[in-house]
């Protein structure tokens, strides 16, 4: 019998991930002065205790599910009942981060103005299948909004990416 | 007093300053909606317009400005779970819950209207207390400072409801994050990690952006279908019941913009607090709601909503007694002042009296107007949950990212947005509470502070905090606070038990 149920092990590596965390930090305290590190090595050690007492909830023991009605007052059966239930596969979720992360990037390389039509018309037209048509003309609104807000009105002068630092001066 | 508040409706009540006040207000409802602008860039903005103004006309557009960017805030908080400002990020936990019930009208009828009585409420707060404004202010010194934080983060313990250790977790992280940057009391940069950017740490607004607006996009791709889940059942009418509701839930409305006046008169608080507070005694004072705080009540939107506003009236109190702003909105309107040759302190209130309650009464017709423009619109602002979210998501996404740049003008606020909003998904996907991870966020760097500033003064003698009668009331505050909600149901349990057991 596996320790804790299959449907909430994607929760414990999340919590593993959190503890990491907490672990790197309590480290990275020690290279400072005891006056710098007080207050936050107090907070680093209080995590421990609590990432392990919600680790045991996601078990399937007797002491995990009187720690969740104690804290909860729910057992963790009933607290899975309660939960979301959308898919959520890893492979739709990556390709979700994939898109944000290219526009973040997309905005680091070449600017706001050029990559707020792309990124606009795209997801438009590739993930939600909406005419070339319709896809532009939401791209092109997006940009004047940005563009007559930032640039015209408030006078911003928004990030024009590396390369044309690099190259446009 | 009488006859400068007669000359303060007189000066407003012109075609020019009614011209003003309504482009004023316009602004900072539209600078209040968009994430990471607010009403600090608006105020700024204005300033050279006011160059060739009369002092009042000058002090007529800025209080349109400052009154309305709060309710302008708070709908796109609503509508799109984007806090428009750090304060309104409050208003998101049940605000966006009830547009995804199809009850967006509601939420914007009762946020609008909290906000407009909140605002009232403030202002005249703000001139009751004018005579003793310097008295209450001087009170807060580092130790009320640090129990005051102290008070707000035991809000984590009821804002997680049934997901305590959830809450407590990622209101660590909320800490963690709060660490990073320069310490001001010895001056050390810590865990900034040789990052340039993260030496004056982690920025709320990106921060926000990424957790709450960014990560719902996120979300909302995964899951597909519109902002509001059952679009079958959205009355879009519901305006109305809104504003039935802050009258039907008035006390409510009275306790948070009570918060919203006391605390935004302290310098340095600001509104974040103010409304996370409200609204975690909200939660505390309702023990056994009918729905369920973070799943769509909407007393969780009134009780921060008029804080919010209310804050407004009270932050110009230390600002007009004597020059020291209580937000940075207030900051940069002192300059608005000191540009226009307008000393604030005692002789403001001496010999300008007529000018402070021209203040007075633009900040009021301001803070209804505003009002009444949401209310006007909500019921299109509201269709907007309906979109579908392929159109939604690239739009929001981008106009997010502008907004956490804007603000500093820093490329790298753009990747901390998209930090936050992956950790934000993963909070949403594993149902830990993003509330408590704010409120860590906001009070983390006050408490630490705080407490460092009190050990040093009074040469690490902890018992200062029992020795100060306002940092005992805090303190009683935070341990009725506590043990009050469990208190309560207790009674409450007892009461039905005993009521079973009697005789029929």
């Amino acid at each position: 019998m596996k320790l804790i149920p299959e449907h909430r092990q994607p929760t414990a590596w999340f919590l593993l991930a959190i503890l990491l965390t907490i672990v790197a930090f309590i480290i990275l305290s020690y290279t400072y002065k005891p006056n710098d590190r007080a207050f936050p090595l107090m907070v680093g050690y209080t995590a421990i205790p609590i990432i392990f007492l919600d680790f045991l909830t996601l078990t399937k023991t007797k002491i995990g599910q009187k720690i969740s009605v104690f804290f909860s007052g729910k057992t963790s059966e009933l607290i899975d009942q309660e939960a979301d239930t959308t898919e959520r596969g890893l492979g739709k979720e990556l390709v979700i981060f994939l898109w944000m992360g290219l526009l973040v990037l997309g905005i680091y390389l070449f600017g706001f103005l050029p990559i707020t039509p792309v990124f606009v018309f795209c997801w438009m037209k590739y993930r939600g299948a909406y005419s070339v048509r319709m896809s532009i003309y939401s791209a092109v609104s997006t940009l004047a909004f940005i563009y007559i807000l930032f640039e015209v009105v408030l006078q911003y002068e928004l990030y024009a990416g590396v390369l044309m630092e690099i190259f446009g001066s | 007093m009488f006859d400068s508040l007669i000359i303060g409706i007189d000066n407003l009540f012109s075609l020019n300053s009614i011209l003003l006040l309504m482009a004023g207000s316009a602004v900072g409802l539209l600078f209040g909606a968009i994430p990471g602008l607010g009403g600090t860039t608006a105020v700024a903005l204005m300033i050279p317009l006011t160059f060739g103004m009369e002092p009042f006309q000058a002090i007529i557009l800025m209080g349109g400005i400052m009154a309305a960017t709060s309710t302008g805030g708070s709908v796109s908080a609503i509508l799109l779970n984007t806090p428009g400002i750090a304060p309104n990020a409050a208003t998101t936990f049940d605000g966006y819950p009830l547009a995804k019930q199809g009850k967006a009208g509601m939420a914007i009828g009762a946020g609008a209207t909290a906000s407009a009585l909140g605002g009232v409420v403030g202002i005249i707060s703000l001139v009751a207390v004018i005579p003793i404004m310097k008295e209450i202010v001087l009170l807060f010194t580092p130790p009320e400072f640090f129990m005051l934080a102290i008070f707000g983060l035991c809000a984590i313990a009821v804002s997680s409801g049934d997901r305590l250790l959830q809450g407590l977790i990622t209101a660590i992280i909320g800490l963690v994050v709060g660490f990073v940057g320069l310490y001001d009391i010895t001056g050390t940069v810590r865990y900034s990690m040789g990052i340039p950017l993260l030496e004056d740490g982690i920025k709320l607004v990106p921060a926000l952006i990424g957790l709450f607006a960014i990560s719902e996009m996120i979300n909302l791709a995964v899951k597909g279908g519109s902002i509001a889940e059952d679009t079958s059942s959205i009355a879009i009418s519901r305006v109305s019941d809104g504003i039935k509701q802050v009258f039907k839930n008035w006390s409510t409305m009275l306790v948070g913009s009570g918060y919203g006046t006391f605390i935004g008169a302290i310098p340095g608080v600001g509104g974040t607090v103010a409304a996370f507070l409200s609204y975690s005694t909200q939660v505390q004072r309702d023990p056994d709601p009918d729905v369920e705080y973070g799943r769509g009540n909407i007393k969780g939107v009134i009780a921060p909503e008029s804080a919010n506003n209310a804050k407004d009236g009270g932050s110009l109190i230390p600002t007009l007694a004597f020059g020291i702003p209580g937000s940075a909105e207030t900051a940069v309107f002192l300059g608005v002042l000191i540009l226009h040759g307008i000393e604030p302190g005692q002789k403001l209130l001496v010999e300008n009296e007529p000018l402070v309650f021209t203040l007075v009464v633009a900040l009021t017709v301001s803070v209804v107007f505003a009002t009444l423009v949401v209310l006007a619109l909500a019921k299109y602002m509201a269709m907007l949950t309906m979109v579908s979210v392929n159109v939604l998501i690239p739009t929001v996404s981008v106009i997010a990212l502008v907004g956490a740049y804007a603000l500093h003008t820093e490329i790298g606020d753009v990747v901390i947005a998209l930090i936050f909003a992956i950790i934000g998904y993963f909070m949403i996907r594993f149902n830990y509470p993003r509330v408590t991870f704010t409120i860590a966020l906001v009070l983390g760097t006050l408490t630490e502070l705080n407490f460092d500033q009190t050990m040093q003064i009074h040469d690490g003698d902890m018992t200062v905090f029992l020795t100060r009668w306002l940092s005992v009331t805090l303190l009683i505050l935070t341990v009725l606070s506590l043990g009050f909600p469990t208190f309560r149901k207790k009674v409450r349990e007892r009461n039905r038990r005993r009521e079973a057991e009697a005789p029929k």
